[in-house]
């Protein structure tokens, strides 16, 4: 993402292509302002939006169809049908269309470079949710080239990049307000990929956990309308089957636990090597002169296609028949073990030479070799205590996408949602947990994350979000240091009192365990306005009273009401109106800054 | 809440707003509307689109899978597994091609591979005869005899698409024959019962059970199986042939020697009848087994006989064995130390002293004679065999009656 994306064609659109801070503050539908339709429409947004969600599920389920069956026909016309080691056309075809897919990247595409997530996130987080028809339509065209001829990729990637070109493209025809045009983006992404990988929840659980980070009630209907429609559509073409055809799947012992452990461990130093070789050879080859970027993806095709031609032709595209032919248990254990490794390699070639496509067909790929590896292999030495090798390949997916990806609750529900089958629960939390810490462990930072640094993004990480410790009104907490008076005491006696102990504020219990903060500074209009010596304070104090706060709630809830209170009172959950202390302003930002300091 | 808030708004907007407001929700449902257009184009476009291909598909994996076919019928499976992986690329959920993959694997001696398939498919379709019979086979080779069985029984319970009756009485047959081999023929005999009362309209399947329940050690209802194959008018000549010869045999065996005698005499008749129901060969082989049966029924004294004829076939039978065994002592001493005679034999030698000089006045009225003199006949051809070799003749047809306890008429 090294350039602006290019010019958009409405007066919204340019608006939304700025960074946020820079942006006008409305969007205009009749020359009306943000403010003018919300007061004449309040409603308006709100209904579109969901509406809107629906027509992207579906334009972007069609669109993924068409992606994929573009895919399918490419490789048939420029692989053959089955394509067999030792055919010409499989040197020939990824280096012709790689450098076909350099000049079309450098002089018409250049933003369809990437698997499409970063992009997606750049848009959300920078563009205000933009993403030009030229993108979508050049990763629509790269990327079915690159994976149709046989470059290490896959198509979900692109397909969630498309379903947010798809959700962006709509959002500014319809003049929806930037914020809205910004949410759009997440919508239409879990929508593409909901339809790529035909797993409506893998896909809405990805983009919470990759996309947007949090779960957002705003976007979530949304996100979840769009994704059931695009499986719809997904589903009339391609049936409701999963995507790929799990032989039965049991667990003989449990004991075997003990051998997922070790997929597990297996998983999460590969997902460490794989993104340790993109890390390194990504910026190496964009390091390289400007010219030698166009011929990149020739070369990495021929290399590829080297793969192919010298015996390994399942490495070449997506690579889901022998995904599922390793389910069945159909490759010895070294020759899985072989695909995985020369699997990590085509697709560092492919992926690092800017060659557009995908990166969750290889990561499924590569986790499935090495689950049936790990399979095949205890299943020869351990007969009785090994289950089916399927079982080994389809955790051993969930295991490269927690290690690699980093999305460890979309690894699990991506496992029972492609394999619809839920008795494998044990061994996919179990492998994946232990992949997913290793990988964090030996590589802090995560894949996506550092592509984007090597682009000169600073994107948030999500995963860093997920780790961040919430500082919590109990941690600013101090007790009460004064008196507490009751809403019966009289003003007059309140003041002495306060002016004897020389206090500064007075902590006042009113009715139904309310709690008033009085400033002493107050304290002598109140006692001018009593009509009575003895009359209770409660009645001279004003109608508002202090909020009712808990030590639990987030520290920044307190932020919102210290231009009313100089000291917040904080009250216990269980035993209302019981004090359990106070805190000021001054508390708040002295807890911000040592947890700052201790951070680092 | 949302419905008050518009209502409010309503009820302030000035007659601009208004006129903005109607404008606005006129442009959303036009956006709206041709939204719908564009899908319904891009819908249109997208089935015609994935159509072509799906058409496409359907060409080119036909074509592997005919290939696969063609290298099966050939002997080839290994290449037919290339040819139906292949095909199965295009079409992965096709349970055909699956089928063929995985009888292609077995075949090619893949039989992990094979089964993990058919598990697969096994698992849409639990109650499937032919999967489970497949999985069965599979659990045979490997060696897994309970999942075998478990299989075969799922399979005769199984659904099967058309000739349920037939597929279940032939996998009944092969469950018994692997019950036989796994040395348990009680669980044999029982699967064959069955099989033998859904079959007895056929003949052919009357044949092979009868065979089996031989095999099984139950010669009574193998008899009863071959008798009636004999006696089923839509038997084929070969067949009512090849029972009459096992049912001659299963009768010797069980020392009926009239009745095999019998039913090899039919065997003859038959045999003229249909020419080339038999062999040559396999005529004159009969005839001679014939022919030996009716020297053996010559020499048994059947207790039915009358009692002069009784005593003359005892008389005659311990006269033949007393001269074996004669020569028999003979030999065996002059090979050895004459002093050191086999000493079964010479306790036979006193034993047949005993008797003095056997003669029919001696026999008559003496039951208890006629049995000594008939057991001494047979423990001496027995024990003449086993010192001094086979015998032939005469004495080879006595040796063959006393290792047949129970003679019957």
């Amino acid at each position: 993402m090294r350039e602006l994306p290019a010019s958009p064609t409405s007066t919204s659109a340019s608006t939304a292509r700025l960074p946020l801070a820079a942006a006008p503050p409305a969007t205009a539908a009749f020359q009306l302002s943000d403010a003018e339709i919300q007061h004449i429409a309040p409603t308006r947004g709100d209904r579109l939006f969901l509406v809107l969600s629906i027509f992207i599920g579906l334009l972007s389920g069609l669109l993924v169809v068409c992606f994929r069956m573009s895919i399918e026909w490419l490789r048939v016309w420029l692989l053959g049908s089955v394509p067999h080691p030792g055919q010409y056309r499989l040197l020939l075809a990824p280096m012709l269309v790689g450098l076909l897919l350099g000049l079309m990247v450098k002089y018409l595409f250049p933003q369809a470079r990437g698997s499409g997530i970063n992009q997606t996130k750049a848009a959300l987080y920078i563009y205000n949710g933009y993403i030009s028809v030229r993108t979508m339509i050049g990763k629509f065209i790269t990327s079915a080239l690159a994976i149709g001829s046989g470059h290490s990729l896959g198509p979900e990637d692109p397909s969630l990049q498309i379903g947010a070109g798809i959700a962006s493209l709509i959002g500014r025809r319809l003049h929806l307000s930037r914020e809205r045009l910004r949410l759009f983006a997440p919508v239409g992404a879990a929508a593409g990929l909901a339809a790529a990988f035909n797993a409506p929840i893998s896909a809405i659980l990805f983009v919470i956990e990759e996309v947007i980070g949090a779960w957002s009630a705003a976007v979530l209907g949304s996100i979840v309308l769009a994704a059931v429609s695009s499986v719809v559509i997904a589903r009339y073409f391609w049936t409701s089957q999963p995507m790929f055809h799990i032989p039965p799947i049991t667990m003989r012992d449990n004991r075997e636990l003990l051998a997922y452990a070790v997929l597990g461990i297996v998983g999460g130093f590969a997902a460490v090597l794989f993104s340790r070789l993109l890390a390194t050879l990504r910026p190496w080859l964009r390091s390289l002169p400007n010219w030698t970027q166009v011929f990149q993806p020739a070369v990495a095709g021929l290399l590829v296609g080297g793969i192919g031609f010298f015996g390994f032709p399942q490495v070449m595209g997506a690579g889901y028949d022998t995904i599922d032919h390793a389910m069945h248990g159909e490759y010895l254990w070294h020759v899985l073990l072989a695909l995985a490794v020369l699997k990590i390699l085509a697709t560092t070639l492919s992926f690092s030479s800017g060659t557009p496509g995908g990166m969750f067909a290889p990561t499924l790929f590569i986790g499935a070799m090495l689950g049936a590896s790990v399979g095949s292999f205890e299943k020869h030495f351990f007969p009785h205590l090994t289950g089916s090798v399927g079982a080994y390949a389809l955790v051993g997916m969930g295991v490269l996408f927690a290690g690699f990806l980093r999305v460890p609750l979309t690894s699990v529900f991506m496992v029972f949602e492609l394999s619809g089958n839920y008795s494998i629960v044990l061994p996919v939390i179990l492998a994946n947990t232990l992949a997913y810490l290793i990988a964090r462990s030996l590589q802090p930072v995560p894949i996506f994350e550092t592509l984007t640094l090597q682009d000169g993004l600073n994107l948030p990480s999500m995963e860093e979000a997920r780790e961040e410790t919430t500082l919590r009104v109990e941690d600013a907490l101090h007790p009460l240091d004064g008196q507490v008076f009751a809403g019966s005491d009289p003003a007059a006696s309140i003041a002495t009192k306060l002016q004897e102990e020389k206090e500064e504020i007075a902590l006042i219990r009113c009715a139904r365990n309310r709690w008033y903060v009085l400033p002493a500074a107050d304290l002598p209009k109140l006692v001018q306005a009593s009509t009575r010596v003895d009359q209770p304070i409660e009645e001279l104090l004003p109608d508002d009273r202090a909020p009712f706060l808990y030590p639990d709630l987030p520290l920044n809830e307190t932020l919102a009401h210290f231009h009313r209170w100089p000291i917040l009172p904080i009250v216990n959950r269980a035993v209302s109106g019981l004090l359990e202390g106070v805190v000021s302003q001054a508390d708040v930002l002295k807890c911000y800054q040592d947890h700052a300091h201790v951070q680092g | 809440m949302a419905v008050a808030r518009t209502a409010e708004s309503k009820f302030h907007l000035t007659p601009t707003e208004r006129i903005q407001r109607r404008r606005l929700i006129v442009q959303d449902t036009l956006a709206l509307l041709s939204l719908t257009l564009v899908t319904i184009c891009i819908g249109v476009l997208t089935y015609f689109f994935f159509h072509s291909f799906a058409e496409h598909r359907s060409v080119l994996e036909k074509r592997w899978y005919k290939r696969g076919q063609i290298a099966m019928t050939a002997g080839h499976p290994a290449e037919a597994v290339e040819d139906f992986r292949s095909a199965l690329s295009f079409s992965s959920t096709n349970a055909n091609y699956q089928m063929a993959l995985a009888e292609a694997l077995a075949a090619s001696g893949r039989p992990e591979e094979a089964a993990a398939y058919f598990s697969t498919l096994h698992d849409a379709e639990p109650g499937d005869g032919y999967l489970n019979l497949q999985l069965a086979r599979l659990a045979v080779r490997r060696g897994n005899s309970p999942q075998a069985i478990e299989y075969y029984q799922t399979a005769l319970n199984g659904m099967w698409s058309g000739q349920g009756t037939e597929r279940r009485l032939q996998i009944r047959l092969e469950l018994a024959q692997y019950l036989i081999s796994l040395a348990r023929p009680v669980e044999a005999q029982g699967q064959l019962l069955a099989a033998e009362g859904n079959s007895l309209d056929n003949p052919a399947a009357l044949f092979k059970i009868a065979n089996l329940l031989r095999q099984a050690d139950d010669p009574t209802d193998a008899l009863t199986a071959y008798q009636r194959v004999v006696h089923h008018r839509n038997a084929a000549p070969a067949q009512v042939l090849a029972s009459l010869d096992a049912e001659s045999q299963m009768n010797a065996s069980m020392g009926q020697y009239k009745r095999a005698a019998q039913a090899l005499i039919r065997y003859i008749a038959k045999s003229r009848q249909y020419p080339r129901a038999a062999t040559a060969k396999q005529k004159q082989d009969v005839e001679q087994q014939l022919d030996i049966y009716l020297r053996m029924l010559q020499l048994i004294p059947f207790d039915s006989l009358p009692p002069r004829q009784h005593n003359a076939r005892v008389l005659q039978a311990a006269a033949i064995a007393h001269k074996r065994y004669e020569s028999c002592l003979q030999a065996s001493q002059s090979h050895n130390d004459p002093n050191a005679a086999n000493p079964d034999l010479l306790a036979l030698g006193t034993q047949w002293t005993e008797f003095g000089s056997p003669n029919a006045h001696a026999l008559e009225g003496n039951a208890s004679l006629q049995d000594r003199i008939a057991t001494w006949t047979n423990q001496a051809e027995i024990l003449t065999a086993k010192v001094c070799g086979a015998p032939t003749g005469e004495d080879a047809l006595l040796l063959q009656l006393a290792q047949t306890p129970d003679k019957t008429e």
